[in-house]
C-alpha cells in the first residue's frame, strides 16, 4: 500500500512539473502509474494473498486514483460532465427542490441521486459544493472495487478469482479517471454491482430475490443508463438461473422481482420525470444498430488526427487483443472445467467484450461508444478473463508465469490509460487548449465565468465554445446554446444578424485564442457544423464582426475572452 | 461501534449541525450523518454482515447513500423542500428507526448486532503503515495544491466590464496581475473623451464606479466606450462599449 501511495506521489509530482513546464513530467507520470498498478497486480494475482489483502490493495488503488483526480484539478471542477452536475446541484441548493430544468444536461435533474447526497453534505457540513462533490465521488470510487469483489466472490466462492476479476475490471478505460469524477454514472455503478450480487446470491445461497430492489431503487434515481443496463443484466441472470439445476422457481421469482420492482418503476420514473431520456439514449443506440446492419453506411465527422504517440495506439490495440483472448480462453476453460451450469452460463456473458470490440471498429463513433460501454461490459468480461489468468498462474506456478500474468495486467492497465481519459494531449495538466476538457479551463475562462455568475441572473441564453460554456452553464447557471456555431461562422454582418435572430441568444462569448489554436477535440462548439474540418485556426475576421456590428455591445474583456450582449440584434 | 455509540453519534451530529458548531465538528459529524450512520443502523437491523471490515464499510456507505437518495425524494415533497433542518431531522429519524429495529430484532435473533461487531484494532505495524500512507497522501495533496496555485498565479491579466445599475452604466475593473497596478480608465462618448481617472488596485482587488456619461454635442445615441490601460501594455489594454445606450 505504501508503494501504491508513493506511485500517487510520483504522479502528483509529474503534474506539478507539467504545470511548471519542467522536463521529465511524462516519464515520471508513467513511473508513478507503474508503482500504482504493478504491486497491486502482483499481490492480487498471487496465490498466496488472502481476501482481506486483495480487498485492501484494490481499495488502496482506488483511493490513490481518486486522490489523483483531485490532484489534476485541486481547486474546482473543470471536466464538462462534472459541471453539468454542478449546475443541477446548484439549482437544488438555490431552490431547495429537485427537478429544476437544466439546459446543459436536460436529463440530469430527473436523476438527482448524486446531487441529493452532495447537497446534503453541503448543507450539513458547510463544505463547498466542490469539496462535497469530491467527497461523494471519492467515497463511491473507493466502494466500487469492494462491491465488485463481493459480486465475483458470490459468483465463484473463490477469493483469488474474485480479486483478479476486480483487478481486470479496473482496466476498463473509464475506471481510473472518468468513473472517479463527479458524474452520476459513477455513483450508480456500485448500486448496479450490488443488485447483481443479490441476484447471484438468490440462486447461490437461496436468499430472497426481493433484495435486488434495495440497491436498484437508488440506482434508478441516480443514472438512467446504469438502470437500463441493470435491467438487462438482471434479466440475463434470471434466464441463466432458470436454466440452471434447481433454479426454475428462483429464476421465475427473480424475473418477477425484476419486472415488478425494477423494470416497471424505472419505466414509470423515467417516463414521468425525464421523458427526454429515451430520445437522449436513442441516438447512440441507433448509431450502433445502423452501423452494424449497414457497415460503412453512415457518415460521421472526421476526427482530427490523434496527437497520441504511435506506441500508445499499439498498446491500446494489444490490450484489446489480450483482453479478448483472455475472455475467449476463459469462457472455453470454464465451460470445460466448471461443474456449475450457472457459473458456465454466466461466463458466456463475457462474450459481450468481443461484441463491443466489433462496435468499436464498425460504428462511426465507435471508440467513444465502446469505451463508455466497457464500463458495463467489463463487469461481464472480467470473470472469464480472471479464470484465464488463474490458469496462467496456478497455485504451483513458476516465477516466469507470475511475471507473464503481471505483465498482461500491466499492459491492460496501460491500454486503459491511453484509451481512457484524460486524452494524451491533456494527460498532464498545465497547458491550455481551446475548446477542450479540463485543459480548456484556465484562469481567463474561470474569471469570465465568475463575472457572469456575479452579474447575470440565471438562465441567460449564451453562445459559447466547448470550454467556456461549461463555466457559464455550471457556475453562472446560464442556458448554453448547442446550435451556436453558425453564428461564429457567419461570413457577413447581415448573415450574423439573421443567425442571431434565429438563435435569440442574449450573450455571445468569444475567445481570441480560437484564432491561434485548432481544437484538439475536433470542434470549437457544441454540434459544431465544421466538426473535424478545423485544420487551421479560425480567421480573425470571423471574430472582428462582433466588434463592428452596430447593435452589439461588448460588456466584458479580460484579454483573450470578450462577452457581447446581442439582444438588440433580435429585439430581446 | 455498537448501537449506543451510534445513537450518541447521531445525537452529537444533530446538535453540532443544528448549532453550527464550526467546521472542525460539523464536517466529520455531518459527513457521518449522511454517509455512515443510516447505513450502519439499517445493516445492523437486517443482520447483514460480511467477514471483512472493508466489505462492511463499503456496504455501510452504499446503504447510507441509498437511504439518503430515497429520503431526499421524500423531503422534496415537503413544503420548503431540501433544507438543512429537514435533512438533519430525516437522517436522524432514519438512523434511530434503524437502531430501534436492530434492538427489537436483536432480542429475537441472536448474533452480531452491528456491521463492525468483529472489528479489532490494527496491529502496531499496520498502524505505522497507515500513518505513512496518510503522510504520503498529505504530501501528494500539498504538492498539487501548491503547484496549482503557482500555475494560477502565473496567469496574469486584468478584467474590464460594463454593467448597469438601473440606467446608469457602471465600470468594473479587477486586478489579477499578481501585483499592485495603477490603471488609467478613459470614458468616451462617441469620439469625445469625457472622463479619465486613475485607479490603484492591489492584486486580486476589484473596483466599480458609476459613470455619469452624458453625451457631449452629439445625439444621445453615441457609443459609450471605456478603455483600460496599464503601464507596459499596448494601448488600449482592454475595451468595452455600449452602443446607443440610454444615458443618465
Amino acid at each position: 500500500v505504501i508503494v501504491v501511495a508513493l506511485g500517487g506521489l510520483a504522479v502528483a509530482i509529474a503534474y506539478a512539473l507539467s504545470r511548471a513546464e519542467a522536463p521529465g513530467a511524462i516519464a515520471l507520470y508513467w513511473v508513478g502509474q507503474a508503482l500504482i498498478v504493478v504491486p497491486v497486480a502482483l499481490r492480487v494475482l498471487s496465490p498466496s494473498a488472502d481476501a482481506r489483502e486483495r480487498m485492501a490493495l484494490l481499495a488502496a488503488m482506488a483511493a490513490v486514483q481518486s486522490l489523483l483526480v483531485w490532484c489534476y484539478s485541486p481547486d474546482q471542477f473543470r471536466f464538462p460532465d462534472e459541471l453539468q452536475h454542478v449546475r443541477t446541484a446548484a439549482d437544488i441548493l438555490g431552490t431547495h427542490h429537485l427537478f429544476h430544468p437544466n439546459s446543459y444536461l436536460e436529463v440530469s435533474p430527473g436523476f438527482p441521486g448524486m446531487e441529493e447526497i452532495t447537497t446534503a453534505l453541503v448543507l450539513l457540513t458547510g463544505m463547498s459544493l466542490f469539496h462535497a462533490g469530491l467527497l461523494t465521488a471519492s467515497v463511491v470510487h473507493l466502494a466500487l472495487p469492494i462491491c465488485l469483489f463481493l459480486l465475483y466472490r458470490e459468483l465463484t466462492n473463490n477469493g483469488r478469482i474474485a480479486g483478479i476479476a476486480t483487478l481486470i475490471y479496473t482496466t476498463a478505460p473509464h475506471y481510473a479517471y472518468f468513473n472517479a469524477l463527479f458524474v452520476y454514472s459513477a455513483v450508480a455503478l456500485p448500486f448496479l454491482v450490488l443488485a447483481l450480487r443479490y441476484a447471484v446470491r438468490s440462486y447461490q445461497r437461496k436468499k430472497s430475490t426481493l433484495c435486488i430492489a434495495l440497491p436498484f431503487v437508488p440506482m434508478m434515481y441516480t443514472h438512467h443508463l446504469t438502470a437500463f443496463v441493470g435491467l438487462a443484466f438482471l434479466a440475463a441472470v434470471a434466464i441463466i438461473v432458470g436454466l440452471s439445476p434447481g433454479g426454475r422457481s428462483i429464476g421465475l421469482r427473480l424475473a418477477c422481482t425484476t419486472a415488478g420492482l425494477a423494470l416497471a418503476p424505472t419505466i414509470l420514473w423515467t417516463g414521468r420525470r425525464s421523458p427526454s431520456t429515451f430520445s437522449y439514449l436513442e441516438g447512440p443506440v441507433h448509431e450502433v444498430l445502423s452501423s452494424v446492419t449497414h457497415p460503412g453506411g453512415s457518415e460521421h465527422p472526421r476526427a482530427i488526427a490523434s496527437a497520441a504517440p504511435h506506441w500508445e495506439s499499439l498498446v491500446a490495440m494489444s490490450a484489446a487483443g489480450i483482453t479478448a483472448a483472455c475472455v475467449l480462453g476463459g469462457v472455453a476453460l470454464v465451460w470445460r472445467q466448471e461443474a456449475s451450469r450457472f457459473v458456465r452460463l454466466v461466463t458466456v456473458l463475457g462474450l459481450t467484450y468481443p461484441a463491443l470490440l466489433v462496435v468499436r471498429i464498425v460504428a462511426p463513433n465507435g471508440p467513444e461508444l465502446a469505451t463508455r460501454a466497457l464500463t458495463y461490459g467489463m463487469l461481464l468480461a472480467a470473470f472469464p478473463a480472471a479464470a484465464a489468468l488463474v490458469r496462467l498462474w496456478p497455485s504451483h506456478g513458476s516465477g516466469v508465469r507470475a511475471v507473464f500474468a503481471t505483465a498482461i495486467v500491466a499492459t491492460l492497465a496501460v491500454g486503459a490509460i491511453v484509451t481512457g481519459l484524460p486524452p494524451s494531449w491533456e494527460r498532464l495538466p498545465g497547458r491550455f487548449h481551446v475548446a477542450a476538457f479540463e485543459s480548456g479551463v484556465d484562469r481567463n475562462v474561470t474569471a469570465a465565468g465568475e463575472w457572469a455568475q456575479e452579474n447575470w441572473s440565471p438562465y441567460q441564453r449564451i453562445a459559447c465554445d466547448f470550454s467556456t460554456c461549461s463555466m457559464f452553464a455550471g457556475y453562472a447557471r446560464a442556458n448554453v446554446s448547442t446550435a451556436a456555431s453558425p453564428v461564429y461562422y457567419a461570413p457577413s454582418m447581415a448573415v450574423l444578424d439573421q443567425r442571431l435572430s434565429v438563435l435569440t441568444s442574449d450573450y455571445v462569448a468569444v475567445d481570441q485564442r480560437w484564432t491561434r489554436q485548432t481544437p484538439a477535440t475536433g470542434r470549437y462548439f457544441f454540434r459544431d457544423v465544421l466538426e473535424g474540418a478545423h485544420t487551421r485556426p479560425l480567421a480573425p475576421s470571423l471574430l472582428v464582426k462582433f466588434d463592428t456590428n452596430p447593435r452589439i455591445d461588448r460588456l466584458y474583456d479580460n484579454g483573450p475572452i470578450q462577452l457581447y450582449d446581442t439582444r438588440k440584434v433580435w429585439g430581446g | 461501534m455498537g448501537r449506543a455509540v451510534c445513537l450518541v453519534a447521531v445525537t452529537l451530529a444533530t446538535v453540532a449541525v443544528l448549532s453550527n458548531a464550526g467546521p472542525a465538528l460539523t464536517i466529520p459529524l455531518g459527513a457521518m450523518l449522511v454517509l455512515v450512520l443510516p447505513g450502519y443502523a439499517w445493516l445492523g437491523a437486517v443482520r447483514h454482515h460480511e467477514p471483512q471490515l472493508l466489505a462492511n464499510g463499503a456496504l455501510v456507505v452504499m446503504a447510507s447513500m441509498g437511504l439518503a437518495i430515497v429520503l431526499g425524494l421524500e423531503l422534496n415533497l415537503l413544503p420548503g423542500g431540501l433544507t438543512r433542518h429537514k435533512w438533519v431531522a430525516g437522517l436522524s429519524l432514519v438512523t434511530v428507526t434503524g437502531l430501534a429495529t436492530s434492538w427489537m430484532r436483536g432480542r429475537a435473533i441472536p448474533g452480531p448486532s452491528h456491521p463492525f461487531s468483529t472489528l479489532r484494532g490494527p496491529s502496531s505495524a499496520t498502524g505505522l503503515k497507515i500513518i505513512v500512507v496518510i503522510l504520503l497522501f498529505g504530501a501528494t495533496g500539498s504538492i498539487s495544491v501548491a503547484s496549482q496555485n503557482a500555475w494560477i498565479e502565473r496567469q496574469h491579466f486584468s478584467e474590464l466590464a460594463l454593467t448597469r445599475s438601473g440606467e446608469v452604466p457602471v465600470v468594473y475593473v479587477r486586478n489579477l496581475e499578481g501585483r499592485r497596478i495603477t490603471y488609467t480608465v478613459t470614458v468616451w462618448v462617441g469620439r469625445q473623451r469625457t472622463t479619465r481617472f486613475r485607479v490603484r488596485l492591489g492584486s486580486g482587488r476589484r473596483f466599480t464606479r458609476p459613470l455619469n456619461a452624458t453625451p457631449v454635442r452629439r445625439s444621445d445615441k453615441a457609443t459609450l466606450k471605456v478603455t483600460l490601460d496599464r503601464p507596459g501594455a499596448p494601448l488600449p489594454y482592454r475595451t468595452v462599449f455600449l452602443r446607443r445606450p440610454k444615458y443618465a
